[in-house]
């Protein structure tokens, strides 16, 4: 390989630096990070969530798992409503959109009615208008008009809902304003974290690797370096 | 006739249920007040106010007949700390919005304000606890507390257990304040005679009193301002807390007595509630009488209410007064006139009626949480087995209050009466228990207006039988409501339901239908409560123009069909036989020109024992000396007779004397209502003591003799030899005639036209 690298033309060089550089960079252009983060409430019936923001260059995609009840892993739950401060400025004209539900990994969503998503451009609203929610392993039925449009079990198993946000927003700078859940006992009883001396709490906070789906023109350019790499050395050979 | 029978349908079992799990068949139901806060968690809402927070905020029902329109409050709403607002108001509602506020709009159809606070406002970005406030100027009636985010509320708990939040675009804040209007004079006595029922010794004799002030209340204020005054009356009189043992007491006193129509005597009646045979009255059928085409004169009529369950006596007696001024008002009647009376046989709670326990639970209950079902399982136990006992032909014995009514029925017809039954709910069950215990002539003189009826099984052979029941699209009178085929009678709607259909639609465009999971207890809820308020007989049939005019036109075509197929023959008037004098210890017979059931009653001094025993004779067995008196009630008459009982072994209690120079006149009874015939038997009489030696020892003659009223002397002595009789002398006060031989033993004597042989007994010294 070594002998491969030495016989590379000064062009050849050129070619694949422009190709592999030319990519590189379109691809770090084009996308922000995105964040996953587990948030529970306070109280003995904590109930943790993990909440992927994925953004995009069109779509912004919230992605929900609900971890459950802390000590109590039988216990139905449902999260069906959340409120995030985005960091971005608030828009000219709020937009409000009904995303459909989306399995991911498996998550079972037997209920696809649509939600509702109001964005502000400050805050973003979730919220399950059936007031069924995202549920955990523990599966339940509804209890005062509560209950679960779904239930994600296991890691990588989540909600997703999808829409088209009204500015490029940073999932760096989300914050949690409000968390609502739902213990779906008889009677059933609310869970919330978010309001001012009731934060919600962070177990974790991860940035999401960017790189698993680069862009294609980037990709394209990539793809030159490594044939002009070849092209190279088959030269190499043949001479 | 429009009435119809049809066979008692087996799920009449299911209206019962139903009136168990919704209750309040009053007359004027009880609106339960916390149904939602117990399903969502006790809101922490003002207690003390009159106001009523209706649904989705509470579960009060609104009463438009009390519902003070001119209140002018405002609504406020502010971040609740937990104990007081921070900062400014976020809302503010007013009846005359400007600027900024928003409209608070009057419904008077429904008796409530309403206003509408839109949650989706993007400010609610965390949740946050609000006080909804109503103000009246300055002052804060209620309050109470809710959650918000966008788009989401519940209530706010006090425990610290949170609600979820439900999803809502809009959150109604409705409420009703009821009348501040104050008591009249005339009201306020009567409250004090109300105050009164609790603690007389006489609770009926008070009661026929407040019965008579609230029908005079009606005449002076009309019906409108009367029907507010009475429920002002009756909230002022009674504590259901502390009051409850004597209303309990006051309930089993009144219940089956029939009170009002005093121009027939009816007031304050309580026939006996023993079984009763069928067809012993007086009515015959004979050739029909067309009254209507003047063939015969008018047939006096009289008008008996019968109440549902759970409705206290005041609620009755004044159901019973508002439908007397609505008959007024609509058909022309002029009762008190003889033509027309009205009663009310007061159906009592059969909750009441049970220990003072468990009316102290329900009182509790629907005191502190207003839930008015709570108190009618006894009453529905008692509707389920008449229900039965209908299905079943009549298997099992009527109710007492069946029994009182039909008592109450035949005693109008004895005194040439037809009889128009006005019956609401469970009434009706009486009303058809009461019917089956007529004969088939006695029925052919009465007239059926059901009202609200869990059935309409009544007997096809009354006279008139005409029903309705109200219902509006969305709010259906709950018996309706509970499914078709046991009700045929006709369906109303009217302003009231009207006006809760207009607010349940409103509630379905705010998302708070039937289709949404959460709002739909809230939306159930209000239907519930509207659902009971529009069986009340006072206030969704009475107060409303279209139902009342409806029950006035039975009432009315069931008056025309009792002229024409009524025919009443008043009977005999009852009288009673029974010897008016008898001597102590004696046994005789008393006898009722009417046959039974005769109830057997006696006063005065002395003592009569009549045994306990239903028919139109009895023999009784006395005891003691004095004078009694023995009354005979039969068919809601009354007749009596005196009776002196003597003891002649007795010289100072008897009519026997020590004291010389006397004449006494002592009348032996025979037990024979008159003279005989042939008029003559032989009377043995024994005088006690040393009848030689006192009689021997007067200066005059001593004169012992039978007398029948005349100075004749009566009768032969048999046996001379053993009733020595010395000195026999002429006694001039005894006519100056005869004198007469006598005896101690037997002779013979006539019985007078008063059934009785009579002894002079004339000494000028002690015959003892």
């Amino acid at each position: 390989m070594s002998a491969v690298w030495k016989s590379l033309s000064r062009t050849s060089w050129l070619l694949v630096a422009i190709a592999l550089a030319t990519g590189g960079a379109a691809r770090v252009a084009s996308a922000q990070a995105g964040r996953d983060l587990t948030a529970c409430t306070l109280g003995a019936s904590s109930v943790c969530a993990q909440i992927r923001f994925i953004p995009g260059p069109n779509m912004f995609e919230l992605q929900l798992r609900t971890l459950g009840v802390t000590g109590a892993p039988l216990q139905p739950v449902s999260l069906y409503n959340l409120i995030f401060g985005t960091g971005a400025a608030p828009a000219v004209t709020p937009v409000s959109s009904s995303p459909v539900p989306q399995s991911i990994g498996g998550a079972t969503i037997p209920d696809h009615s649509p939600w509702d998503i109001f964005d502000a451009g400050d805050v973003l609203f979730l919220s399950s208008l059936t007031n069924r929610g995202v549920g955990g392993c523990a599966t339940g039925v509804d209890v005062d008009g509560f209950g679960q449009a779904g239930n994600t079990c296991g890691a990588g198993q989540f909600m997703s809902f999808s829409f088209i946000p009204t500015s490029l927003f940073d999932p760096a700078l989300f914050q949690i304003l409000n968390f609502e859940a739902v213990l779906l006992t008889d009677p059933s009883e609310g869970v919330s974290c978010g309001s001012p001396g009731n934060e919600c709490t962070l177990v974790s906070d991860m940035v999401i690797p960017t790189t698993a789906v680069p862009e294609p023109g980037s990709l394209a350019l990539v793809l030159v370096g490594v044939v002009a790499l070849a092209v190279v050395a088959r030269r190499q050979r043949c001479s | 006739m429009s009435g119809m029978r049809v066979a008692l349908p087996a799920h009449i079992a299911a209206v019962v249920g139903v009136l168990a799990l919704v209750g309040a068949c009053a007359d004027r139901p009880t609106a339960p007040q916390s149904v939602l806060p117990q399903l969502s968690g006790a809101a922490p809402a003002s207690t003390q106010s009159p106001l009523i927070w209706m649904a989705p905020l509470g579960a009060g029902a609104a009463d438009p007949s009390v519902f003070d329109a001119s209140a002018a409050p405002a609504v406020e709403i502010c971040i609740w700390n937990g104990n007081s607002c921070s900062g400014s108001p976020v809302a503010r509602f007013t009846t005359t919005p400007a600027g900024t506020e928003l409209p608070l709009v009057i419904n008077p159809g429904v008796g409530m304000y309403r206003g509408s606070w839109n949650l989706l406002n993007a400010k609610f970005i965390t949740r946050t606890t609000y006080r909804i406030r109503v103000l009246s100027g300055a002052t804060e009636l209620s309050g109470i507390s809710v959650d918000v985010t966008r788009g989401r509320w519940a209530l706010t708990r006090s425990d610290g257990i949170l609600n979820p939040l439900a999803a809502a675009n809009i959150l109604p804040i409705r409420f009703t304040i009821p009348t501040s209007a104050f008591l009249t004079p005339e009201a306020q006595a009567t409250v004090q005679l109300a105050k009164s029922l609790l603690t007389s010794s006489d609770p009926v004799a008070v009661f026929a009193q407040y019965s008579a002030a609230i029908d005079k209340l009606y005449g002076d204020l009309g019906s409108s301002a009367a029907s507010k005054q009475s429920r002002l009356i009756r909230d002022a009189s009674f504590d259901l807390n502390t009051d409850a043992t004597a209303l309990n007491q006051l309930n089993i006193a009144l219940g089956g007595r029939t009170f009002g129509g005093s121009s027939v005597s009816l007031a304050a009646t309580k026939p006996s509630t023993a079984p009763e045979t069928v067809g012993q009255n007086s009515l015959h059928q004979s050739s029909q009488v067309s009254r209507l085409n003047g063939n015969a004169p008018p047939l006096p009529t009289t008008v008996i209410y019968v109440n549902g369950v759970d409705t206290d006596p005041t609620t009755a007696v004044d159901s019973k007064a508002h439908l007397q001024s609505v008959l007024q008002q609509k058909l022309g009647w002029a009762f008190g006139t003889g033509r027309h009376t009205i009663s009310l046989t007061y159906n009592p709670s059969a909750a009441y009626a049970g220990t003072p326990s468990s009316f102290l639970l329900c009182s509790r209950l629907r005191n502190e949480n207003q839930t008015g079902g709570a108190c009618l399982f006894a009453d529905v136990a008692q509707a389920g087995v008449q229900a039965f006992n209908i299905w079943s032909n009549f298997q099992l014995g009527a109710q007492p209050a069946a029994n009182s009514l039909a008592s109450h029925i035949r005693l109008a017809q004895a005194q040439g009466r037809g009889v128009i039954v006005v019956a609401h709910s469970q009434g009706n069950l009486m009303a058809i228990e009461a019917l089956n215990l007529l004969s088939a002539t006695e029925k052919s003189c009465v007239g059926i207006v059901s009202v609200a009826s869990p059935s309409s099984a009544f007997p096809s052979s009354v006279a008139g039988l005409y029903g309705s029941i109200a219902k509006g699209a969305r709010a259906k009178d709950f018996m309706f409501a509970t499914g078709e085929g046991f009700n045929n009678f006709t369906r109303v709607s009217n302003d009231l339901t009207d006006a809760f259909d207009t607010d349940l639609a409103q509630l379905e465009s705010d998302g708070y239908g039937p289709l949404s999971p959460i709002n739909s207890i809230k939306y159930a809820a209000a239907k519930a409560a509207y659902d009971i308020f529009i069986h009340g007989f006072s206030n969704s049939y009475l107060e409303q123009s279209k139902t009342a005019s409806v029950i006035a036109a039975d009432v009315n075509s069931a008056d025309g069909d009792l002229q024409n197929k009524c025919v009443i023959t008043p009977p005999t008037p009852l009288t009673v036989s029974a010897p008016t004098w008898v001597l102590t210890g004696q046994q005789f017979s008393v006898n009722a020109s009417l046959p039974g059931p005769v109830t057997w009653t006696v006063t005065g001094a002395g003592s009569i024992v009549v045994p306990s025993i239903v028919g139109s004779s009895a023999v009784v067995q006395t005891a003691g000396i004095g004078t009694v008196t023995i009354i005979a009630t039969v068919g809601g008459q009354s007749a009596s007779v005196t009776v002196d009982v003597t003891d002649l072994s007795d010289p100072n209690g008897g009519r026997g004397s020590t004291n010389p120079k006397s004449i006494y006149r002592s009348w032996f009874g025979t037990g024979l209502n008159a003279p005989q015939s042939p008029n003559s038997f032989t009377l043995k009489l024994t005088v006690s003591g040393s009848p030689t030696g006192t009689v021997a020892t007067a200066v005059h003659t001593d004169v012992i003799r039978p007398h029948n009223g005349s100075t004749t002397c009566m009768g032969t002595v048999l046996n001379p030899a053993t009733f020595p009789v010395l000195n026999l002398t002429k006694v001039g006060s005894m006519g100056g005639g005869n004198v007469c031989p006598f005896l101690n033993g037997q002779f013979n004597t006539t019985i007078d036209p008063q059934g009785r042989v009579s002894l002079f007994l004339v000494g000028w010294g002690s015959l003892y």
